[in-house]
């Protein structure tokens, strides 16, 4: 199978102005955000009753921007995020936020790297969507000094990472489709 | 979806758009299986480490210390008592051995909505008001101080 996806650093040399990358940013950010606050609202408390976890919609857009930017865009995107986040939501929200998007990133450039020969999209995905939730899980056990947190709740957040880690795969398949790169 | 890519086969389609993107890979089915493993592996083994045990006591921690400790006979005999942290009020009710927050006035009722929790490994959280209510080996009986009860 040929490898189809220009690299980063070739799309990096597409957006030719740096204007037009922080502007690039700057919109992915102001989604990604958005995102946020839609996961907010969603009360996944209720099922898995670790304070503070989210499904990590916004993961569709480091998703998004691992392919089709670089990874430092996608780290730029998460900390500006996590900093607006922190305003809106307060230091609880913006530490679960930060440790399992950066914990996803880290994660999904690893598994990037097995790309298109070992790995497709959906492979980057739900590594990322399972790394997110230990992230933010790892965070709260610490946070409390309850690391029983970890062991009891683990099971059914991989599980459920490997539910919206294809959602968000799914999600993001059509917007790499159309991006002109 | 793949308007483009007649003549390929199904697998292919649904695995490449009509940019070639990866969508599928092979490596992807052995992620879900390992995940899948992993966490299985993990359920059975908190599972098969919860069997009730006696000197268990159920400890109340606020900001990582402990504020309150619930021997087996109050545990048996039952009770509510009212406690604040960090500027929130919760409510903790325990009987038969079982302890829950029964009411909290934090924003997101994440520990009320934990319910009851009556073997060892359950826990109840409030990130707001930085509070723990879990099961510890009572073997060491070390009364802590009680913040406010009324």
């Amino acid at each position: 199978m040929k490898e189809s996806l220009n690299t980063p650093q070739e799309r990096n040399h597409k957006m030719s102005s740096v204007a037009s990358r922080i502007a690039f940013n700057g919109m992915m950010a102001a989604l990604a955000l958005v995102l946020s606050l839609l996961d907010n609202m969603i009360p996944i408390g209720l099922l898995i009753p670790i304070p503070g976890i989210k499904l990590g919609l916004a993961n569709v857009v480091s998703l998004f921007l691992l392919f089709f930017a670089g990874w430092l865009d996608a780290l730029a995107v998460i900390v500006i995020r996590c900093l607006v986040m922190l305003g809106i939501t307060g230091p609880t929200v913006f530490l679960f936020s930060l440790s399992g998007g950066l914990l996803a990133l880290l994660v999904m450039m690893l598994v990037r790297l097995g790309y298109p020969r070992l790995f497709g999209i959906v492979g980057v995905s739900i590594s990322g969507a399972v790394f997110h939730n230990v992230g933010q899980v790892m965070m709260a056990a610490w946070l409390l000094n309850a690391p029983g947190l970890l062991t009891r709740y683990l099971p059914y957040l991989i599980l459920i990472a490997l539910v919206t880690g294809t959602l968000t795969a799914v999600a993001a398949r059509p917007v790499l489709r159309r991006a002109k790169f | 979806m793949d308007r483009n890519a007649r003549g390929s086969t199904f697998f292919h389609r649904s695995c490449n758009d009509k940019k070639g993107h990866r969508f599928w890979q092979i490596g992807d089915l052995f992620l879900y299986v390992i995940f899948t493993i992993i966490a299985i592996v993990l359920f059975l083994q908190v599972t098969s480490s919860r069997n009730p045990q006696e000197h268990l006591v159920a400890v109340l921690q606020v900001n990582q210390k402990t504020v309150r400790r619930l021997e087996a006979n109050e545990l048996e005999r039952g009770g509510t008592f009212k406690l604040e942290a960090n500027g929130f009020l919760y409510e903790i009710e325990y009987r038969n051995f079982m302890v829950r927050v029964k009411s909290a006035s934090c924003p997101d009722k994440v520990c009320v909505n934990t319910g009851w929790i009556k073997l060892p490994g359950d826990l109840a959280v409030c990130l707001p008001g930085h509070l723990v209510l879990k099961w510890e080996n009572g073997i060491t009986v070390d009364h802590g101080v009680d913040v406010v009860v009324g």
